[in-house]
């Protein structure tokens, strides 16, 4: 199942997908699940590939406040985002990776407007892969508290699948 | 609160692929959604 939403403000226009992800995981993660759905969350900025681009932050908090309120009626459900290496980061940032940039940019916008973090709750995942691949991966899971059980195994799964 | 962090270190072939095939799947995932929005914005644009 997918969900689209678009958000448009004075500067910006984006499109956010809520993708079912569960259906795609390997069986290894489905024993795990139960009945919790999982879905991958991806943004699309209109405007990204202008390089002067500002962020757009009432934006932002019109798609926080969305997903926020979509966790607080589907409690059974995981938020997945992957950090993806598309674009770079802005020009103050060039020292880190886009991977490490968006981590900390989804953190921040955890610890800005999730009020209360005993009920909806963050996991990160930081993935070193330098050895093999020169890379470091990021993957934050974000849940209701009544998922947190269930999160925990996810992310155990996927610790045990990288560091086989 | 503080952050909540799991550290992992891959440490051979069998991990490496298993991260390939999570960043391919988010791959798929963003390049179907730009096809979505493509289709919708020339909708939009023949209106």
């Amino acid at each position: 199942m997918k969900f689209h939403k678009s958000f448009e403000t004075k500067d910006s226009r984006f499109v956010l997908r809520l993708d079912d992800f569960t259906s795609t995981l390997p069986e290894e993660y489905l024993s795990v699940l139960g009945d919790i759905t999982i879905y991958d969350v991806a943004l699309y900025n209109e405007g990204i590939h202008e390089t002067n681009k500002k962020v757009d932050i009432l934006a932002f908090k019109e798609i926080c406040d969305y997903l926020l309120s979509f966790l607080k009626d589907n409690p059974k459900t995981i938020f997945y985002f992957y950090c993806d290496d598309r674009n770079r980061p802005p020009k103050l940032r060039r020292e880190i990776s886009m991977q490490k940039f968006r981590s900390e940019l989804f953190h921040c916008l955890y610890e800005r407007y999730v009020s209360d973090k005993k009920s909806i709750m963050e996991h990160i995942i930081r993935i070193d892969d330098k050895e093999i691949s020169k890379r470091e991966l990021y993957i934050h899971l974000i849940y209701p508290a009544l998922a947190e059980e269930k999160a925990m195994e996810l992310k155990n799964v996927i610790s045990e699948q990288a560091s086989k | 609160m503080e952050k909540q962090i799991t550290i992992v270190k891959v440490t051979s072939e069998k991990g490496k692929k298993f991260l390939d095939r999570l960043r391919e799947m988010k791959q798929e995932n963003l390049k179907d959604l730009e096809a979505y929005v493509n289709q919708y914005l020339w909708k939009t644009n023949q209106k």
